[in-house]
């Protein structure tokens, strides 16, 4: 019996896990290793030959100036929406916390945008931002004279529009993080210091904000991942322009691979992985460490 | 006590006025969605002056090749949910039930496909060489591989929780582990199972990127969402019929949370870890 209790113990035999590790590595870990290999080669659609160039591809990249313009304007990307997502989210959570049924109502309005494919938004807001939209149009009206911005098409700021879609899209989805978080936090420590007069300030910035340090992180990381694979949202609303102003990883990686050059695509493929797990496998490994002390 | 109204009074603007934000983009695609072209050429929030519901929604449900859509969307999730569902359940009963040295060096090399991006250019020319580039299984079979690794990670994480004396109890009657795993083990997943679907659902049925890679020009097998891509680069300039293709494309989704909400933002916020 102790036999038997003992092999039961040591549970089921790894061919259960079989198919998953089949799937998982004919589709994930090979293709990223198969691509590490391919940026380090020449291979294109036009010729049946593959030469091994060495790291040209990455030096192409920093030499054309490709490389820092589409790390910049991701960069740029990724930090709007880091901010946009966690501080406003952050604040709906604070005034939704309570379950009343206005907040119930309100809570599930802010989510709703997050389950719509990212596409609908994209051409959506490419309407509402256009010159005679209806932003401009909703401004003119507000400041009653004629207001013609140029949301879209200006190489400076419509990386940050385009941010604004993807922020807006997802503040429901970490507001509602937040909650969760917030409610968790047990009720006497906030009765304990309203007793003690603490003002609501305070409580914010010396009570809720450093037991929700988890979820803080949690939706730092998720936006940060989504913000540096960003594509969608480009894809359609600003289509990469203007003048490549809103160029970002992976639209650069899907172009280069349409148009053939399948090395120098795996190249850049490359560098988003690794800035991807230099930003946030370490946060990653501090989250599943960290536990809120109470 | 008047200061504290005044806040409160103040929280509840703020509040409306960020709701605006949400319904404006709404109400623009719904408005505008029943009027005439004319009228849809520089759309704004005022009501129609000519009602074309009917006509637009057939129109573009017709054009569009929406039913297609519809139809390889449902087909695309309902097998990548089934094949994703079968494969972490199993996978994530060895990983919550075995802690070996390797058993714990594979399942943190599954974690890594939480954060790491997937290589759809390069599943993309794999693909082609198995003749599978623009078919439904190869659609199927990648997400199989991108999707697996956070299921695996919620549901071994619930398996281990489970105490193992219902098991050995079943050993001692003579069950085998399959049978264990199937009568005993999955029953109690349920839940956690559910908020799985839920993910993997979203994730699919929203997908953009990786059905252009994978179905590459194969229009006849483009998802809802990308229908909506095609029908824009063909009848760019029709506001009036994109915004009725819109509605088309977000009331599946919708119609769901409305009847689901708790499990849907439960299924989405899944990775969350609590606290």
């Amino acid at each position: 019996l102790a036999k038997i209790k003992s092999s039961i113990a040591s549970g089921p035999g790894f061919y259960f896990a079989i198919p998953a590790v089949i799937f998982y590595f004919v589709f994930f870990i090979a293709p990223t290793v198969v691509s590490l290999l391919l940026s380090f080669t020449d291979w294109t659609s036009y010729s049946s030959e593959i030469n091994f160039i060495g790291i040209q591809n990455f030096i192409r990249l920093i030499n054309e100036g490709t490389l820092l313009k589409v790390t910049r304007n991701t960069a740029l990307f990724t930090i709007a929406i880091v901010i946009l997502d966690n501080v406003v989210a952050f604040l709906l959570a604070l005034a939704l916390a309570k379950r009343t049924r206005f907040t119930v109502f309100f809570r599930a309005l802010f989510f709703s945008p997050c389950l719509i494919a990212i596409i609908v938004w994209g051409y959506l807001f490419k309407n509402i931002f256009n010159m005679r939209g209806i932003l401009n149009q909703v401004l003119s009206f507000v400041l009653n004279t004629k207001v013609t911005i140029q949301w879209l098409g200006s190489t400076q700021y419509s990386i940050f529009t385009a941010a604004f879609v993807v922020g807006w899209m997802w503040i429901g989805f970490h507001m509602m993080i937040y909650i969760a978080s917030i409610n968790a936090i047990p009720e006497d420590i906030i009765e304990a210091a309203r007793i003690d007069g603490v003002n609501y300030f305070t409580m914010v910035g010396r009570i809720i904000i450093p037991l929700v340090m988890s979820s803080v992180t949690f939706n730092v990381l998720t936006s940060t991942i989504g913000g540096l694979r960003v594509f969608d949202v480009i894809w359609v609303l600003t289509q990469r322009g203007p003048g490549g102003s809103t160029e970002t990883f992976n639209t650069w990686i899907f172009d280069t691979y349409a148009r053939g050059f399948f090395g120098y695509s795996s190249a850049m493929n490359i560098i988003m992985i690794t800035a991807i797990m230099i930003i946030a496998v370490p946060l990653y490994t501090s989250l599943s460490r960290k536990v809120v002390e109470l | 006590m008047s200061h504290q109204r005044k806040v409160t009074i103040i929280k509840y603007i703020v509040i409306i006025l960020l709701a605006l934000l949400i319904i404006i983009p709404f109400w623009t695609m719904i408005i505008n969605s029943f009027k005439s072209a004319a009228e849809a050429r520089i759309p704004n929030m005022k009501l129609p002056e000519q009602w074309q519901i009917l006509e637009n929604y057939r129109t573009v449900f017709q054009r569009g090749q929406l039913q297609r859509g519809f139809l390889n969307s449902l087909f695309i999730t309902i097998l990548s949910s089934i094949l994703i569902l079968v494969i972490s359940t199993t996978a994530a009963y060895v990983f919550g039930r075995r802690r070996t040295k390797y058993i714990r060096v594979i399942f943190f090399i599954f974690l890594l496909g939480i954060i790491v991006p997937p290589s759809p250019l390069i599943v993309a020319i794999f693909l082609k060489y198995m003749h599978l580039l623009g078919t439904y299984a190869g659609m199927v079979f990648f997400y199989g591989g991108i999707l697996v690794s956070l299921p695996i990670f919620l549901l071994s994480g619930f398996i281990s929780t489970i105490p193992r004396e219902l098991e050995e109890s079943a050993v001692i009657d003579g069950a085998s582990t399959l049978r264990i795993f199937v009568h005993i083990i999955l029953p109690l997943l349920k839940p956690a199972i559910a908020t799985c679907f839920i993910w993997i659902v979203l994730r699919v049925w929203n997908d953009f990127i990786y059905p252009l890679y994978i179905l590459a020009g194969k229009t006849g097998k483009y998802t809802m969402v990308l229908s909506l891509y095609v029908y824009n680069s063909k009848y760019a300039a029709q506001w009036n019929l994109i915004f009725a293709n819109m509605v088309f494309i977000s009331l599946p989704v919708l119609i769901a949370f409305l009847f689901a909400q708790r499990q849907i933002v439960e299924g989405l916020t899944a990775g969350a870890i609590k606290g």
